[in-house]
């Protein structure tokens, strides 16, 4: 088979999978297959923002009283999110859109990397505003062994996907020489790649951005470097869409929803998965200890980011239908979420529509028997 | 002030006072009382809660809910309410 970027073929979508069925070719969006994905980006595109409505020129007074340790905290932590969303601002696309068969989650899937394109700009515009030499800060990225680690950790299923749908997309199932190696490409083997690839995408953006969010957010909590933390509330309401988009396709795969072989390679991949959580928190866990090596700040420390790991490591295995690996706590920073609340951005009523409504407080059917009108006369 | 009746939510039966100014989900963790929940903002559908009595104002959502079902972070009492797990 070879790829074809307008797929010729009559299909009927709402029969295809999410995944590795007949490739889009109208995108349509007058029917849904899963209408979940068609919500989400027009939700996404009603929270476009742009980083330069975020004044931070504040944040330089404050990043230049900042101490020594904080700044490493500070720096650090924005190095690792650049990372973070350097990966997924093009892997999404790279990685799931030629093998994606139905047209509103090739939509989801573009609106959602666009997204981390305008987060990555954002770094920039913060880094630009607290510092004298942004250069410096970018050139250090590549140059830091914690953080290349990390780009390791987030990056290696990815590049395996991408790797075996590339030689798949050109050379069908089979045997393959790549790089001097045999590459065995079939179907299913491709399936439980991607099952993977699409956990590890849920697991940096639902455990790893929010080891990120903490640090921003306990600055501002000491009123410092709020310009900072007004971006980052708006990257995280960002996130917890996208971990909810990663999160809908697992659990339509696992509950069988979607391609059957996918529900079978969930059952398979339970304990690889729970270790694939694992890892993770335990990644974290080396991160906040390189964050706070040099001291802590008022509010955080290596320790409370470490409680917060595993409670929030719980709480996204929970949404997932899996056993919390870790013994189940309250918050051990429950001012986080006052930040984390979407309630708490703020909006201008005539940017946005109001969708404030009373559960059960209209009912459309009146009948003789309903007395609340028993005395109305006209 | 209203009164927020637990209903066996993760074990625990209790009323809650709460000023009505918070979701029901943050007041709930203040009180311990622990909920499944993830994005805290409405599109996930960890944290339906079942509204059994009382009236609550609700954000909008992406989760479909059924008669009666809440979304315990979109949701803000505005009457003395009773909340229990989703059957």
């Amino acid at each position: 088979m070879s790829y074809s970027i307008f797929n010729q073929k009559i299909n009927d979508t709402l029969k295809e999978p999410m995944f590795f069925g007949d490739a889009v070719n109208v995108a349509r969006f007058d029917q849904q297959k899963f209408e979940m994905f068609e919500k989400l980006t027009e939700k996404q595109l009603s929270f476009f923002w742009r980083p330069e409505e975020i004044d931070v020129s504040k944040d330089k007074i404050d990043f230049g009283k900042l101490l020594p340790n904080e700044k490493h905290i500070f720096i650090s932590n924005l190095q690792y999110q650049i990372l973070l969303d350097s990966v997924q601002g093009r892997s999404p696309n790279i990685a799931f859109l030629p093998i994606v068969s139905l047209p509103e989650l090739e939509n989801w899937i573009e609106t959602w990397a666009f997204s981390e394109t305008i987060h990555s700009r954002s770094y920039t515009h913060i880094i630009r505003a607290i510092v004298n030499e942004p250069g410096a800060v970018f050139d250090e990225i590549m140059k830091t062994e914690e953080i290349i680690q990390r780009a390791t950790s987030v990056s290696k299923h990815y590049d395996k996907l991408i790797k075996h749908t590339q030689a798949y997309l050109l050379n069908g199932e089979g045997e393959h020489q790549i790089d001097g190696k045999t590459l065995n490409i079939n179907m299913y083997s491709l399936k439980r790649l991607l099952y993977l690839t699409i956990m590890s995408v849920n697991i940096l953006e639902a455990i790893r951005f929010y080891v990120s969010f903490a640090c921003s957010f306990a600055f501002a909590e000491r009123k410092v470097m709020e310009g900072n933390a007004k971006i980052i509330k708006l990257i995280a309401r960002d996130e917890a869409l996208h971990l909810t988009g990663t999160q809908h396709m697992l659990n339509l795969m696992r509950d069988g929803k979607d391609d059957p072989d996918m529900q079978a390679i969930a059952i398979e991949c339970e304990a690889e998965v729970i270790q694939m959580f694992k890892d993770a928190a335990n990644q974290e866990k080396e991160w906040a200890e390189y964050l706070f090596r040099d001291g802590s700040m008022i509010g955080l420390n290596a320790q409370i980011l470490k409680q917060y790991l595993e409670y929030i490591t719980n709480i996204r295995m929970s949404a997932l239908n899996m056993q919390p690996i870790f013994e189940q706590t309250t918050n051990p920073l429950p001012w986080l979420n006052h930040w984390l609340d979407s309630d708490n951005v703020q909006v201008a009523p005539q940017e946005t529509e109001i969708t404030s409504y009373l559960v059960s407080a209209i009912d459309n059917t009146i009948d003789s028997e309903d007395e609340d009108f028993s005395d109305f006369k006209l | 002030m209203f009164k927020i009746d637990v209903d066996n939510i993760n074990g625990k039966t209790e009323s809650l006072y709460v000023y009505g100014e918070d979701s029901i989900l943050t007041e709930l963790e203040a009180n311990n009382v622990l909920v499944n929940h993830s994005c805290r903002q409405g599109h996930c559908g960890s944290c339906i809660l079942k509204l059994v009595k009382g009236d609550v104002v609700h954000q909008e959502c992406l989760v479909p809910l059924s008669q009666g079902e809440i979304l315990a972070c979109q949701s803000r009492p505005v009457s003395d309410i009773k909340i229990t797990t989703k059957i």
